[in-house]
């Protein structure tokens, strides 16, 4: 009995003693203090994303913190309530939910904290940048890629095309789904089958094999290539073909995650439309710099070619959207011809390794 | 014949619901169809044959998923040849599984503990390993995908008879039978349903409660280290959240096939017949031209279906046995 207790305090001790040690963190650079709230950080865009940042936000001399709301609205408010107690001298967010992050983003607008965005935005409040992929061009250019692949391969656009889409309540997937089913329209004898997923490897191989099984596939594209499951579905039926041997079904994602340029290297992919997360993350890390030096801020619609120019070979423009200044980084293919690029976010996130 | 009927309950409901979705999609009767449907079951069945040995002894093992994800990454981060991604140590994947499988039962070493030794609620217990082993997953892998996976490392997942019957399949239908084996005819598994069903009782009989609870949470990790064997083979990639939510069908298809939350009552056969249920669901919902708005609300409510009736049909069953002299 006298054991037992005894045990059982000294496991609650460590537990104690193990949450002290972690929490006890903290950064101790000079310069302003700035963190970036992440929706989540369970995969290599997200991590690239942050890390991105952070490194480039350091490397101007600020202390960049990274915090995860691990993709639940309540942990990000509490995040942002933290940030806005210990006084940041700017939030960088990425919301989980766009309406329920508008609160935040109104008390750190109060405080007097500067708010930018990383990746998506809030729905209301005050935002100085918002830094994002542009989504329509994401899956524009994965179902553009898609359609002249299966013409070079087949002669003609037609037949039976898979897409894996993810939940519409997501800006960005549904912004992508949306821009692929308006390429895929404009060629009537393309079959659409459209399959909702929740981003996990288990559903795109499950989604893959059982629709795969039943219909003659001419290709297939997805919301995001960051998730893995439908070569190794393919491949389980036999049907994961080399680009140019019969029977090669077309496959283009968005992302190009890394393990898709190792498949596009090897020919068992022929596409990805990238999502430049490197780019509008370095973007944004010197605008804020600009911003809190009082240097630089955006007046008008423009290129990039502002002062100081740091983010050279990057093409984006200042555009003024509905929630207030952003960048949209352009997508571009990523087909065997460039695959090895250094600059592409799947090459870059090596040297984190 | 009623009594035959009420014990089957969830196999006329797999009956039904597979005649039905057949009928509304015909291409759903194909031999590969069919084999998909139990392709996509392994997983989950192997994890819910850990979960009802926990659930015979009265207690829940909610960390199988986190197991399965933790001993998936870490595995095949050993055994990775990728260069950028992987340990770079490429140990020889016999030895990666079997420390695969050592991690799982640690896994369940850790909680019995908890639960034998320090009387903490397993469900707690369990939720925290849960928590815990994602967490870690995070910290070991930052939050990479691996992959470049070598084929003697993916064969058990990966591989077919003939090009049609995955190996997995073939794994997880023995296991039930291997299993349903164990409980019905070994001393470890009648004390088992005697734990469940009244754990003071057990241990003044003489049952050694503590070494077979701690035996059942050991298999359930090891069997979660199996499985993330097996999907890992069949993905030839693991990512940071492999098996996250699976919980939550482990549960859905124990209860389906009539195991019980309060323990000492069920067998392997019934949840079975549940895994067998929710991979018709899934795999239907798939083959099938629905809009993909609909899939989880339609999949949500059959297995809600599906857990009514059986509920019905025991109450059925609980009133025909008290009116029976």
């Amino acid at each position: 009995m006298q054991a037992g207790r005894i045990l059982r305090h000294a496991a609650i001790a460590a537990v104690l003693a193990l949450g002290i040690s972690v929490g006890g963190q903290s950064a101790s650079a000079d310069g302003y203090k700035v963190v970036y709230i992440a929706p989540q950080l369970n995969n290599a865009a997200d991590i690239v994303i942050a890390r991105n940042w952070q490194d480039v936000s350091e490397s101007l001399g600020m202390d960049a913190v990274i915090k995860n709301a691990e993709i639940s609205a309540k942990r990000e408010a509490d995040e942002w309530a933290t940030a806005i107690a210990l006084g940041y001298d700017a939030i960088v967010g990425g919301p989980v939910d766009s309406l329920a992050a508008t609160i935040s983003v109104k008390k750190a607008n109060e405080a007097g904290i500067p708010v930018f965005m990383l990746g998506r935005t809030s729905a209301g409040g005050k935002v100085e940048l918002i830094a994002r992929a542009d989504n329509i061009s994401l899956g524009t250019i994965a179902a553009e890629e898609l359609v002249r692949r299966i013409e070079e391969q087949r002669g003609e656009i037609a037949g039976k095309v898979l897409e894996l889409h993810g939940p519409m309540d997501q800006v960005n997937a549904r912004q992508r789904s949306e821009a692929i089913q308006a390429v895929l329209a404009k060629h009537p004898k393309i079959e659409l089958i459209r399959k909702l997923q929740h981003w996990t490897p288990e559903e795109f191989f499950d989604i893959t094999k059982s629709v795969a099984s039943a219909n003659e596939l001419v290709g297939i594209t997805m919301g995001s290539d960051v998730i893995p499951g439908v070569d190794a579905a393919l491949d389980s039926l036999g049907q994961l073909k080399k680009i140019g041997e019969p029977g090669h079904i077309v496959v283009t994602g968005i992302d190009a995650d890394p393990r898709i340029l190792d498949l596009i290297g090897n020919d068992l992919w022929d596409a990805s439309a990238l999502q430049d997360m490197v780019g509008y993350g370095t973007i944004l890390a010197h605008y804020v710099k600009h911003y809190l030096d009082g240097s630089f801020k955006i007046t008008a619609a423009g290129p990039i070619d502002n002062p100081g120019a740091p983010y050279h070979g990057i093409e984006a423009r200042w555009n003024e959207a509905t929630e207030g200044w952003e960048i949209q980084t352009p997508s571009r293919p990523v087909d065997k011809s460039n695959y090895t690029d250094p600059s592409l976010w799947g090459n870059a996130i090596k040297k984190y390794q | 014949m009623t009594r035959f009927l009420l014990r089957n309950a969830v196999w006329i409901v797999l009956l039904f619901t597979t005649i039905a979705f057949v009928a509304v999609e015909p291409r759903l009767l194909s031999v590969r169809i069919f084999i998909n449907v139990l392709e996509h079951s392994s997983i989950l069945g192997i994890l819910v044959i850990g979960m009802i040995f926990c659930l015979l002894a009265g207690r829940f093992d909610l960390s199988s998923e986190s197991t399965l994800g933790f001993t998936a990454l870490v595995g095949a981060w050993m055994v990775s040849t990728n260069a950028f991604f992987g340990s770079g140590w490429q140990l020889p994947p016999a030895l990666v599984i079997v420390l695969m499988l050592a991690m799982g039962a640690a896994v369940g070493c850790i909680n019995s503990f908890f639960i034998i030794k320090l009387r903490v609620n397993a469900f707690i217990v369990t939720l925290a390993m849960l928590l815990a082993l994602r967490g870690f997953t995070y910290v070991f892998t930052n939050a990479n995908t691996m992959y470049d996976l070598p084929p003697s490392f993916t064969a058990l997942g990966g591989y077919s008879i003939g090009g049609l019957l995955p190996v997995s399949v073939i794994l997880f239908l023995s296991l039930f039978i291997v299993s349903q084996f164990v409980l019905s005819y070994t001393a470890f598994g009648r004390d088992l349903y005697a734990i469940g069903g009244n754990r003071e009782a057990a241990f003044a009989a003489g049952i050694r409660v503590d070494r077979r609870t701690l035996t059942a949470f050991v298999l359930s990790g090891m069997l979660g280290a199996l499985a993330a064997w097996v999907l890992a083979g069949r993905l030839q990639a693991v990512t940071i959240n492999l098996g996250q939510g699976m919980v939550f069908e482990v549960f859905a298809a124990a209860v389906i096939g009539g195991g019980s939350l309060a323990g000492g009552k069920g067998t392997m056969m019934g949840p079975l017949g549940g895994v067998l249920l929710l991979g018709v669901i899934t795999t239907g919902l798939s083959v099938m031209p629905i809009s993909s708005f609909w899939v989880d609300a339609v999949r949500g409510v059959l297995i809600l279906a599906a857990v009514v009736l059986w509920r019905v049909t025991e109450i059925f069953e609980e009133r025909w046995r008290t009116s029976t002299p």
